[in-house]
């Protein structure tokens, strides 16, 4: 355990001495930073074309109808972070893992860390401790960014800023498992742009190629974190199709569970056909098999090849 | 079973397959504590295999040995707390200085404060300058000394080196020979080293192994088979002759 530690210690300092992993956390906490300003910025356009619309309405001298953008939930100006963390934070979440595993091998140092009194189940226990903490790290910078830049523009209750750090907190346990996977493949895989590879084209799977074959099935897009308005149409091949993927949709389970617990859908028809749980659940259950898939990268780990 | 007690190292049949292929097959050998065995062998000898096996880097396919009294295939980590290890072309984590370097693999081996440690070894091995420099701007010889320091930082019982004097110049390998020599003389250390280069084997090893394709062909004290083969000119005739099976009976 304590050699664990001090891999966790080392895992932590040569991180920030990566320079991709640099580049992706500068643009992770750019778009953090930006995501309130954009949403707030988006609300308003929203409310200027409503009053456009309505001023028009009243100069042709019809009664325009209340507005529906008076109400905005306060931690809508966050729900751009959903996107921003599926991809940003995915792709992130992967280097880092990719660079913690991979970090012995290219050093050409892993004869001299196995010659020592060391267990692999320590040497992973210290790597997944790095990234996770990294991460965590990462995660409770934007929830304070987020807090801040939308206290500026509205008063947060409590309850918000609860909502928020669970919405962050589930955002962590979605990225964690992109870490583990990026580590175990640097672990297993001989062939070091295979090892990154892998992790990506799951990501991209889980990203893109899932919700294509599950959410354009409904009629809202294919990145939005917004629940279905309306049913899926009516066709039965649509229907099997779905049926068949949705279930390992884990992007459409995190951003049906963040736009749930951001409390920025109104409709709640999948919800009330799955209870909430379900999709927290499922995102937790990806993160425990891929922290599975590490625990069988490190045995399967040649300690005399590198 | 245990190793009896002035062998530091025995090995019991010890075998690695790839494949069909034995890399080690059913070696049977024994050090003395407080020798330098020269482990000698043509490339893909074995050697290497061997020291991976003995260092616990490497699952034997069958057979096993004893490492300053541990068994290496129960007691990993037991056999590791007592050995050293410098693998041949040394590598480190180059961002890091040397100091960095042996404080991580110090802390790794069990030593909670390492500094006066890493400050003693550094002074043992002559190699104070190069103590705050990043190990990637230093020249191979520099970093073969960092991979003794590290290697003994923990001081250990068995010191195993895999080549190690692979791409050093004659005065990196005048050197290393010397800490050697005094890690041997001064603390006691048992040293076995992996190595084709006969001339240091002559300045250096007290016992020697020949290992050919996998089998232990010959082993004895280097004295011993310089007197059974007197009427070889140099330790390379000798060498020569028992790989081609001459006069080997061990």
């Amino acid at each position: 355990m304590k050699n664990s530690f001090t891999i966790t210690v080392h895992e932590i300092r040569s991180l920030f001495q990566e320079k991709t992993f640099l580049l992706l956390l500068v643009v992770f906490v750019i778009m953090t930073l930006a995501s309130t300003f954009i949403s707030w910025s988006s609300q308003n356009t929203i409310k200027q074309v409503y009053n456009v619309a309505a001023e028009q309405m009243r100069q042709n001298g019809k009664v325009a109808p209340p507005s529906p953008f008076t109400n905005f939930p306060h931690l809508d100006l966050v729900k751009n972070m959903i996107i921003y963390v599926i991809l940003i934070g995915g792709l992130l979440a992967i280097d880092m893992g990719y660079a913690s595993g991979m970090r012995e091998r290219k050093a050409g140092v892993v004869k001299l860390l196995f010659s020592r009194p060391i267990g692999r189940v320590e040497f992973l226990l210290g790597k997944l401790l790095g990234v996770s903490f990294v991460l965590a790290a990462i995660i409770f910078l934007a929830a304070i960014i987020n807090v801040v830049s939308s206290t500026a523009l509205v008063s947060l209750t409590v309850q918000d800023i609860i909502n928020l750090f669970s919405f962050y907190g589930i955002s962590l346990i979605y990225l964690l498992g992109f870490a583990f996977l990026g580590l175990s493949f640097a672990l297993v895989k001989e062939n070091e742009v295979v090892a990154l590879l892998i992790p990506v084209i799951i990501w991209v799977a889980i990203t893109f190629v899932l919700p294509e074959l599950t959410s354009t099935l409904y009629p809202t897009g294919l990145l939005n974190p917004t629940l279905p308005i309306v049913n899926i149409p009516q066709s039965s091949t649509l229907q099997i199709m779905h049926d068949a993927v949705y279930p390992f949709s884990i992007s459409e389970y995190y951003k049906l569970s963040a736009a749930t617990i951001l409390n920025i859908n109104t409709d709640e028809t999948v919800t009330a056909n799955q209870p909430g749980i379900y999709y927290g659940s499922t995102i937790f259950i990806f993160m425990l098999l891929c922290l599975g898939a590490s625990a069988a990268a490190i045995y399967s780990f040649d300690k005399s090849k590198w | 079973m245990k190793a009896e007690k002035q062998f530091i190292i025995d090995i019991q049949s010890l075998s690695k397959k790839y494949g069909d292929k034995f890399a080690v097959d059913s070696l049977n050998l024994k050090v003395v504590e407080g020798e330098i065995f020269g482990f000698l062998g043509h490339n893909g000898a074995g050697k290497t295999t061997t020291v991976n096996m003995l260092t616990t880097l490497l699952q034997p396919t069958s057979g096993g040995a004893f490492v300053a009294d541990f068994d290496i295939l129960k007691e990993g980590v037991e056999v590791r707390k007592r050995i050293g290890y410098l693998p041949e072309n040394v590598q480190f984590y180059d961002s890091m200085t040397a100091y960095e370097n042996l404080e991580y693999f110090a802390k790794l081996s069990g030593i909670s404060k390492p500094r006066n440690r890493i400050l003693q070894v550094l002074e043992f091995i002559d190699a104070n300058d190069y103590r705050d420099k990043k190990v990637g701007a230093l020249s191979k010889g520099m970093r073969q000394r960092i991979g003794i320091a590290q290697a003994i930082i923990h001081e250990p019982k068995v010191l195993f080196l895999d080549e190690p004097t692979s791409g050093l110049d004659p005065f990196g390998v005048k050197q290393l020979r010397d800490t050697i020599l005094r890690l041997n003389k001064e603390n006691g250390m048992t040293i076995f080293m992996n190595t084709h280069l006969l001339s240091e084997v002559a300045k250096t090893c007290s016992t020697i192994g020949i290992l050919s394709h996998g089998k232990l062909i010959h082993a004895d004290s280097l004295k011993n088979t310089l007197k059974r083969f007197s009427d070889e000119s140099s330790l390379e005739q000798i060498y020569l002759k028992i790989e081609k099976g001459e006069g080997n009976e061990k």
